[in-house]
């Protein structure tokens, strides 16, 4: 079976926006159809995160069917917290391997800007261990803990940290579909409000709304599905060997590298999840594009700026392009493909392949997907 | 899942201070992660100014585990 393609691909702008979730999917899937059209697709796959609790809706396979124009064709939600963006993309690359699709849509999408902040903690907190949740830790909570631990293990400064948001927002800045499109600098990212020491505000992405979707096929598409890995851990980060690798990236990288036959050294280009301006750094490593404890040199030396030898969030990452929990994911593969086909203008960089990183949780279901540009 | 008895002497791994706690939390909260000599890891509170690597004891109080330094 040969690799199944990305044939075009759709996204509204994240951010806070005042449209329902499946509004949001309607602008992706338009945006979409400027490339292709969406119609004759045989199956959807839709990702999102928690719309039960966010926005008391459900039934959403269905209901996007519905909306787009789609019915009867078949549909069905998939989640993985955090990283749903990945995973209902690999589900609809298995889908189409099969051979029981030639062409599907695969959408991904969240809407959660509208509760106050106090609620939406408190939902996304439910993905972390009872034992953490019990000591009221908090995501940020945990990542300040893994920020700090990286940063005495391996000898990186506070200022250092602080070049991923710097970074990220200078990329979000060329991006239109972003969240935040202002450049900071570090002494504001420093000066920001705390929200678990050592991480303010800029060390934190965003709550964010937004929608993205690619069409998958069998024959079109200048783009293909290398490889694809994905990884379970423990729930609590306290059951695992280190806080400052993510094992279920690195497990998930291996597969992935393996079935693209594909090195670290032949990625050009990577979205890498970066809830918290530590995990980029820690991605990085555990995808092998640098060695262990080595990332922060990298970003040091300018490597993963857009001018570098491996631009690392052209996007803009989650913390400016914004991070709609359940549509990430697919964002960070939307990118790679407007990345790999120049359609990504201010931020193009020059790569054949690229890597996509997300992170499920605080890290217990990670995925990796490698894409290349089809010759 | 790993098991320790209270009290108990372990190394700090790391720690935060949390400004933005959950719902039934007040701000600010700080929470420590603590290795036990035993070898598990665990989750904990603390009154105490620390540094990673610092020797606790963890102890419980109220049926919630807290450390100090040694």
């Amino acid at each position: 079976m040969s690799r199944v393609r990305i044939e075009a691909v759709g996204m509204s702008r994240f951010g806070r926006r005042e449209e329902t979730l499946l509004e949001l999917c309607r602008e992706a899937i338009d945006n979409l159809s400027q490339y292709s059209d969406p119609a004759d697709v045989e199956a959807v796959f839709l990702g999102t995160m928690n719309p039960e609790e966010f926005t008391s809706t459900s039934n959403l396979a269905a209901a996007i069917c519905d909306v787009a124009c789609l019915s009867p064709v078949p549909a069905v939600r998939v989640e993985t917290a955090s990283s749903t963006g990945a995973a209902v993309f690999h589900e609809a690359v298995r889908a189409v391997k099969s051979g029981e699709f030639e062409r599907v849509l695969c959408i991904a999408a969240e809407k959660m800007t509208h509760l106050d902040t106090k609620r939406t903690t408190k939902i996304l907190a439910e993905v972390l261990a009872p034992v953490e949740r019990k000591y009221g830790a908090t995501m940020p909570a945990i990542a300040a803990m893994i920020a700090r631990r990286y940063m005495h293990e391996h000898g990186m400064s506070r200022e250092i940290l602080a070049r991923v948001p710097v970074k990220n927002h200078s990329n979000g800045a060329l991006n239109p579909f972003a969240h935040f499109q202002k450049q900071v600098d570090i002494e504001k990212v420093l000066g920001a409000k705390m929200v678990s020491d050592p991480l303010t505000i800029y060390d934190c992405a965003p709550i964010s709304d937004g929608a993205c979707c690619a069409i998958l096929s069998v024959k079109s598409g200048d783009v293909e599905s290398l490889g694809l890995g994905q990884a379970t851990d423990t729930l609590a980060v306290t059951d695992r060997d280190s806080l400052t690798s993510f094992r279920s990236t690195r497990i998930a990288a291996k597969k992935a590298y393996e079935s693209a036959g594909v090195q670290p050294s032949d990625i050009g280009v990577a979205e890498v999840h970066d809830a918290f301006s530590a995990f980029e750094v820690i991605d990085s490593e555990d995808l092998r594009l640098f060695k262990p404890g080595r990332g922060w040199k990298g970003l040091e030396k300018g490597e993963t700026e857009l001018n570098g030898s491996i631009p690392i969030n052209p996007s803009g990452g989650l913390k400016a392009r914004g991070h709609p929990v359940g549509a990430s994911g697919l964002s960070q593969i939307v990118e790679i493909y407007w990345q790999l086909t120049n359609n990504a203008n201010k931020r193009q960089v020059d790569a054949k392949k690229g890597i996509c990183q997300s992170i499920g949780g605080l890290a217990n279901n990670n995925f990796v997907t490698i894409l290349g540009a089809v010759r | 899942m790993n098991h320790a008895s209270f009290p108990d002497e372990g190394k700090v791994l790391s720690y935060t201070r949390l400004q933005v706690p959950p719902e039934g939390f007040n701000a600010p909260l700080d929470i420590v992660m603590v290795e036990i000599d035993s070898g598990p890891k665990l989750v904990c509170w603390t009154d105490s100014s620390l540094e990673v690597d610092q020797r606790v004891r963890v102890f419980s109080d109220q049926g919630m585990l807290r450390c100090i330094p040694l």
